[in-house]
């Protein structure tokens, strides 16, 4: 039952993910994506690490999606008009089947453990977060903050009302 | 589920990604082609975390999430300013650099 359910999720990951790549209107990309991060949710649950799965559907699935399709609308975007070459698509056939396959062979080497069926709970992950990596977290915390200052820098029209 | 079988599936995410990210040249998708490469190192993330029995991939997987939402507002802000100056969002026309 648990390995139906996984072949499903991962089918369902897989098939999303090259929908982002393949569809050309933005928009259905994004809802695409959104199918995308849910299915990669399920996964972290399959994983029990439960606070990931809630964080995933929240910040990911939630919030930076929506601001993905409210930009995609602001610009109004419609879809490519230039198909993509041959050559460029060739040239990443090759970088890609490189790289899969040198990471196939690295993976089959040497990660091959048994599953411990350890479970992140909420708590463990809030102790060690505020213990062993306060600082760490007090840094992505001021990461965020120059994040939201430099957005309203970036996309504050030059020469229009209050701006210098 | 043998890990195993999480890590090849995480490897195939990224390749979808990355193969993505060469081949479109809307930047918005571009960026989408990341998010889908940082979920599949996330997820590779998340079974080392379980196969050390240790809670820090979690905790890595957090910071990363962070990171990213930093980055998807900053991202999409340099977007609209680009969009602004040539009106397109197709990367081949931000050639002022002939790069």
């Amino acid at each position: 039952m648990a390995e139906i359910c996984w072949w499903i999720v991962a089918a369902v990951a897989v098939f999303s993910a090259i929908g982002v790549v393949a569809i050309t209107r933005p928009l259905f990309s994004a809802f695409s994506l959104v199918l995308h991060l849910i299915a990669i949710a399920a996964l972290y649950a399959m994983l029990d690490a439960h606070f990931l799965a809630a964080v995933q559907i929240l910040v990911y699935a939630g919030a930076i999606m929506v601001l993905v399709v409210f930009l995609i609308m602001l610009l109004s975007l419609k879809g490519e008009d230039r198909p993509v070459s041959l050559k460029r698509a060739f040239t990443g056939g090759i970088f890609l089947s490189v790289f899969v396959g040198l990471i196939f062979s690295g993976i089959q080497l040497s990660f091959d453990k048994p599953d411990t069926g350890f479970v992140g709970s909420v708590s463990s992950i809030g102790s060690e977060l505020f213990s062993r990596y306060v600082f760490t977290f007090e840094i992505i915390s001021v990461l965020i903050m120059v994040g939201l200052v430099a957005a309203v820098a970036l996309a504050k029209r030059e020469g229009g009302n209050g701006a210098q | 589920m043998a890990l195993n079988s999480y890590l090849f599936l995480s490897l195939l995410l990224f390749g979808i990604g990355a193969t993505g990210f060469l081949l479109r040249r809307n930047v918005i998708v571009a960026f989408m082609c990341i998010e889908i490469m940082l979920n599949a190192v996330n997820l590779s993330f998340v079974v080392f975390s379980r196969m050390h029995s240790s809670v820090s991939g979690q905790i890595g997987v957090f910071f990363v999430m962070v990171v990213a939402a930093a980055e998807a507002v900053v991202g999409l802000a340099i977007i609209i300013a680009v969009f602004r100056s040539i009106v397109s969002v197709d990367s081949s026309d931000a050639s002022d650099l002939n790069g």
